[in-house]
């Protein structure tokens, strides 16, 4: 390799967000699986800034940041999605004693 | 406008790209392959941080900063806590998925590596310059607060919102319970309660405490 070039971090964000999203299809775990949706969103975002980066500086604006204000709104979703998510395994515990997704069927009832 | 293009990267940038990119990896992979949900979130902190080298490599200062603080410092804590008090619950058994779902994984891999070679193909080759500002504070702060502010305040109100849902959800029926027994400071109620179903004031105050918690 003689530099990184930004196929290099798509390539990286790619094999990244096809380990979390194997990883949600096959574990059964409802914390690992929310652990892999991390993952992807992780994987997301470092494709925005890799292109955030190699966007010709300062074409049509004055501002070339959108990739990473793109991250950052990501990162403070993902940040609201793993407390929800975290406090529904918890109330699901208390319900049904259960961490499985598996188990989660209350709506089937 | 004309785009000055840099000379290729130096070999400290090669040498960075290479190790956290490796580690990243290496966490994601024991993120989904460990056993106990512990480890999974010691393999996610490791693919966090080496998420932050990358992007510091990249050149977005503040975003590095971001990662590692609201990643490392909480979304991970927050997984080890929830961890800790499920205590051996949270080692769920007979994990993994049959058939169905692992054939459901390899044609997900494979649509997206379809998706990557065919954009890899067709992708910008050379790294633009960039400036002294690019990815500071003060840039990305100015960016977010001219062209952002309103997503910035909507996703302020979506955290708030967050927040008090997840306590929603999370305390469930033992507060209820909690706030639903007489309260042990009234006087009238307390001798109401120890003459009829509870037999010391005593009892129902650390009822109530035990709840709550």
């Amino acid at each position: 390799m003689k530099s990184v070039e930004l196929a290099h971090y798509l390539v990286l964000s790619g094999i990244l967000f096809s380990i979390g999203a194997v990883g949600f299809l096959v574990r059964r775990n409802s914390l690992v699986a929310l652990m892999c949706i991390e993952l992807m969103l992780n994987a997301t975002n470092l494709t925005l800034v890799a292109f955030n980066r190699w966007q010709p500086a300062g074409v049509g604006q004055s501002l070339p940041h959108d990739g990473q204000v793109f991250a950052f709104f990501v990162i403070a979703v993902a940040a609201a999605e793993a407390a929800l998510g975290l406090a529904i395994v918890l109330s699901l515990y208390r319900i049904r004693k259960v961490v499985r997704v598996d188990d989660a069927n209350l709506m089937k009832e | 406008m004309n785009v000055q293009f840099r000379p290729p990267s130096t070999k400290l940038e090669i040498i960075v790209f290479v190790f956290f990119a490796t580690l990243a990896i290496v966490g994601a992979l024991s993120t989904v392959l460990a056993r106990n949900p512990i480890r999974a979130a010691v393999g996610l902190f490791v693919h966090i941080v080496a998420l932050a080298a990358l992007y510091l490599n990249l050149g977005a200062h503040f975003l590095g900063v971001i990662q590692l603080l609201v990643y490392a410092g909480a979304v991970v804590v927050l997984f080890v806590f929830v961890i800790m008090l499920l205590g051996p619950a949270a080692n769920s058994p007979r994990d993994g998925r049959g058939v169905v779902g692992r054939g459901l994984a390899i044609v997900m891999m494979v649509i997206v590596g379809g998706f990557v070679v065919d954009t890899v193909r067709s992708v910008q080759r050379f790294m633009p310059e960039r400036t002294d500002a690019y990815g500071t504070m003060t840039a990305v702060g100015s960016y977010l607060f001219q062209r952002g502010v309103i997503p910035f305040e909507m996703i302020g109100i979506t955290l708030t919102i967050a927040v008090i849902g997840a306590f929603a959800i999370a305390r469930g029926k033992h507060y209820r319970r909690a706030f639903a027994d007489p309260d042990p400071t009234d006087p009238e109620k307390l001798a109401e309660t120890t003459a009829s179903t509870v037999p010391t004031a005593k009892a129902t105050s650390s009822d109530a405490a035990g709840g709550a918690h």
